[in-house]
């Protein structure tokens, strides 16, 4: 049987003479790769076959601790759909109206050539550095693959009040069923593999599974509305349902909440938070959204296991834990939209 | 109107599913739905009640193939598979067995973006009528994507799900009147959504179909326009004054109508008409057609092309052919004009659903409650909302009714309690079945639980869920139950053990009990945790066996409750 290929004679695919040390972003300015020599220079989309801004290794969006769990095929980096591929530029084009500003698709371009100016996310196109055009989409999936490994620093982009106002006003608006693929997308993002609950499977109860970059396994709320409640509840559940469903100890799980807005403080979220703790030593961690993403803005990694997200009705400060994190403060005001304290 | 299956419209399980099957099935003569659905299932791309692999297939396979989850589901994603071409039936006179055509084996074998690009091409050749969908309730003749873009276009880029219904799932597409009209009659439903609603329950009405049928035959063709990029969803009050979730077309959208608008479009009528060495020639410049906008190399095929573009000048006038016949037409001429013959060798498919294991869900049971130890009324039952309880079980206009009957009236009574009245009323039933019972007010968030059984040693959390709430105790109740074990355990408000019970309550008990029942026993496996379940006709049976006969249940099982209990008169 004649079973036809892809079309070579266009492919367009380029790549660079080495593979660079490091790839370093500042705001507003595309980002700047580093050559182990020396030689420093800006580098533009490099028009994968398969792009990595586009789509996730089919392998993140599982969770290997869980083999079984049946998760969301979807591999889209964006959340919200917000790019997409101009066939004629052969690059990715990025819907700034419906960009939520989260970074996923600055952080997983491979060569950095996604970057944001004036709070909106540009395509580089010029590349400074040496490079030549690939001879076949095989010979640039492999330099793709050692690229991905080049460390990403410095800061896409800075937060502040108003872009976190801008930020959380597109967030509040956003269909239900996105909810989960922002969280997990984000969880993604900062170095953790996620696996996602597939929509209207009522059946598996859980948001998510995530495997942390040090191999700590855990399952995964996500309530963007006020009832914070049914996040810790919901975790409670979720562990039930893995011990009896994967065989998985209570104690093997590291539960994480993520939430749009941190619970108020009045709110008995943080007093159950702490009940749990102190009956079931089961160590509820609590996210932001807005969070998530000040650590993916500055190529951070996100490590839930750690008890530095630990919050409770004694402690709902999660700036603190952010601030340690990063090694300095954050541009954002206090309490402002429960993004680091409770809002009330 | 069009009536699309709905199994799940996701792109990116549409391609792992064919692709997996393809895998699964590449060696066999043919495949059946038994084979798709272990493909599907083993590599958990479905699932049944939270399983899946083997114990998904064991879930779902009941005697009633109609009940048989999984196997619905398969035959749903065979329905949407056939439609865009990938597969078709062996046998020219039979639905199934089933096996790959050309399009589908290229499906199954391209990546990236050639796929994705494919996949739009599949979309893109839907066409009704086709030499598959006979026994179809429909007779629209559309190409039905090309429609919607157009009509989307039409009407100012935006529109609403039922307008797909009332618009073009529901014209021919060529009739250039049907089609003005067609346009005429939406601009003259908005502005009004009664007027929308209106005529969308008359087409459900003429139909003969639930309003969420029709409703839900836009989920498919939504989610293909999404996958392929020509929509997004927004909100829009413009359209019928209301915020309403509509879909906006996209660029792309106007870009791939601009570009198909000005093909030559094949369809079975005109196919018909052709003589034999046209149609070859007519199914291989579609198929190559399709494969080229999707960036496949099919330059080793030029020769050919040349050929039969110069036999169809006529009739393409130049123009490039917009044509599946994967979607149109028989499998035996589309592989006679290609020269690839699927379905002719390897071995006969061996697996059946039958003889996967039979589920192993257990049906929950339920402890009976004997109202058989005697049981005298003493215990504070002094607010006003236990007067008027006792009342109305004891008063003289019911002194002859027995107490089943009352039981029944009592319970009807009671349908549309709010909390306001159905906690009290509870606390109050517990109290005359002995209990020292007092209920927190609706909205006090201090008290997380929604009554409490007081007892020296063994206190019981009580969650309460009113009918108007939610009339089955659902999963959410017991969360909550666990919940509120907890918070006593921590908080000792009232004095309470692991071992005793945290009660949910609710109107009737849950409509699926299997699930609750599962968390129940999940709860207690990890946790070590019993809750109970009570319904509130039980409660109000075995309340009135007290006051009126004396007798309740032995209390001590309700401290050590775990599951479903009931009690009857």
């Amino acid at each position: 049987m004649q079973i036809f290929k892809k079309h070579e004679k266009d492919f367009r695919g380029v790549v660079l003479k080495n593979i660079p040390t490091e790839i370093h972003f500042t705001p507003d300015k595309p980002s700047v790769i580093a050559f182990v020599d020396g030689t420093r220079g800006s580098v533009g989309c490099l028009h994968c076959s398969q792009p990595l801004c586009m789509q996730y290794d089919p392998t993140s969006v599982k969770c290997s601790a869980v083999g079984d769990f049946p998760c969301d095929s979807n591999t889209g980096v964006c959340p919200v759909g917000a790019i997409s591929w101009d066939e004629a530029a052969d690059i990715p084009t990025i819907d700034n109206k419906l960009c939520i500003k989260c970074g996923a698709c600055v952080r997983n371009c491979p060569v950095g050539a996604l970057y944001f100016n004036d709070s909106q996310v540009k395509v580089s196109i010029d590349i400074e550095v040496e490079y030549k055009i690939a001879s076949s989409a095989d010979e640039h999936s492999e330099y793709m693959d050692k690229l991905r490994k080049t460390a990403k620093t410095g800061l896409m982009i800075e937060e502040s009040d108003n872009l976190m106002k801008h930020v959380y006003n597109k967030l509040n608006k956003i269909k239900s069923d996105v909810h989960n693929i922002i969280g997990r997308n984000l969880l993604i993002s900062l170095n953790n593999t996620c696996a996602m609950r597939r929509i209207g499977d009522v059946y598996t109860r859980m948001d998510a599974i995530y495997l942390s970059p040090l191999n700590n396994f855990g399952v995964v709320e996500i309530e963007f509305g006020n009832d914070t409640l049914s996040a810790s509840r919901g975790i409670l559940d979720d562990i039930a349902v893995l011990h009896t469903r994967y065989g998985l100890l209570k104690e093997q799980i590291a539960p994480l909440a993520i939430c749009l807005q941190l619970a108020n403080a009045r709110q008995g979220y943080w007093q159950v938070v702490k009940d749990v703790h102190k009956v079931e030593q089961i160590s509820i961690k609590t996210v932001s959204i807005g969070a998530l993403m000040i650590l993916n803005w500055g190529f951070h990694a996100f490590e839930p296991s750690d008890s530095l997200f630990y919050l409770d009705y004694d402690n709902t400060n999660l700036r603190e834990k952010v601030v340690r994190i990063i090694g300095r403060s954050v541009r954002i005001s206090n309490n402002f939209l429960g993004i680091l304290e409770p809002e009330k | 109107m069009l009536r699309f299956r709905n199994p799940g419209t996701q792109y990116e399980t549409h391609v792992r599913i064919i692709k997996l099957l393809y895998g699964y099935v590449k060696e066999q003569k043919f495949f059946d739905l038994d084979d798709m659905a272990k493909a599907i299932t083993q590599e958990k791309l479905m699932t049944a009640y939270g399983h899946s692999g083997d114990a998904a297939l064991a879930l779902s396979n009941t005697k009633e193939k109609s009940k048989n989850s999984t196997a619905m589901n398969v035959k749903m994603y065979a329905e949407i598979f056939r439609m865009f071409g990938w597969i078709a039936p062996y046998d020219e006179k039979k639905s199934y067995p089933l096996v790959f055509t050309y399009l589908g084996a290229h499906i199954a074998l391209s990546e990236g973006d050639c796929l994705k690009r494919l996949y739009e091409q599949s979309v893109l050749g839907i066409n009704t009528p086709n030499e598959f969908d006979e026994k179809m309730r429909y007779t629209e003749k559309t190409r039905f994507f090309k429609c919607i873009l157009r009509t989307l276009i039409d009407l100012g880029g935006v529109m609403y799900k039922h307008e797909l219904c009332l618009g073009p799932m529901s014209i021919d597409d060529e009739d250039d009147t049907a089609y003005s009209n067609m346009i005429q009659s939406i601009t003259v439903l908005r502005g009004d959504k009664k007027r929308l609603d209106d005529a969308f329950a008359a087409l459900c009405k003429g139909l003969n179909m639930a309003h969420d049928s029709v409703d839900n035959a836009t989920r498919t063709p939504i989610g293909l326009m999404k996958n392929c990029g020509w929509i997004r969803d927004t909100k829009n009050k413009t359209l019928y004054g209301k915020s309403l979730t509509c879909i906006q077309i996209t660029e792309y959208g106007r870009k791939t109508y601009e570009a198909i608008r000005v093909m030559c479009d094949i369809r079975l009528n005109s196919f018909g008409s052709y003589s034999g060495g046209v149609q070859a020639a007519l199914i291989r410049l579609g198929t190559y057609s399709m494969f080229q906008r999707a960036g496949l190399d099919i330059s080793k095929v030029n020769a050919t092309i040349t050929k039969d573009k110069a036999l169809c000048a006529d009739i393409l006038k130049g123009k490039e052919l917009l044509f599946s016949p994967f979607a149109t037409l028989r499998r035996e001429i589309v592989e006679n004009a290609l020269g690839e013959h699927f379905g002719t060798e390897g071995t006969l498919p061996a697996s059946s659903l039958m003889n996967m294991p039979k589920s192993n869900r257990r049906t929950s049971a339920i402890s009976k409650l004997k109202l058989t130890i005697p049981n005298a009324v003493d215990f504070g039952l002094l607010e006003q909302d236990d007067i008027d309880f006792i009342k109305k079980v004891n008063g003289s206009d019911v002194k002859n009714t027995p107490s089943a009957v009352l039981v029944e009236t009592l319970f009807s009574e009671y349908k549309t309690a709010k909390k306001e009245v159905f906690y009290p009323l509870i606390s109050t039933l517990f109290k005359i079945l002995g209990f020292k019972c007092s209920f927190s007010r609706p909205g006090d968030n201090g008290a997380r639980w929604d009554a409490i059984i007081d007892d020296p040693q063994r206190s019981i959390p009580i969650e309460i869920k009113s009918p108007t709430e939610e009339e089955h105790i659902s999963i959410k109740a017991i969360q909550q139950a666990l919940e509120n074990k907890i918070i006593l355990l921590s908080r000792r408000t009232h004095i309470t053990s692991a071992e005793t019970t945290s009660l949910a309550v609710g109107y009737c008990l849950p409509n699926d009990r299997s699930d609750v029942d599962s968390l129940i026993k999940a709860i207690k496996s990890t946790y070590g945790y019993k809750i109970g379940v009570l319904d509130f006709k039980s409660l109000l049976a075995a309340a009135i066996s007290v006051l009126r006969d004396g007798k309740g249940f032995d209390k001590e099982k309700l401290y050590t409750l775990e599951g479903f209990a009931s009690a009857d008169i």
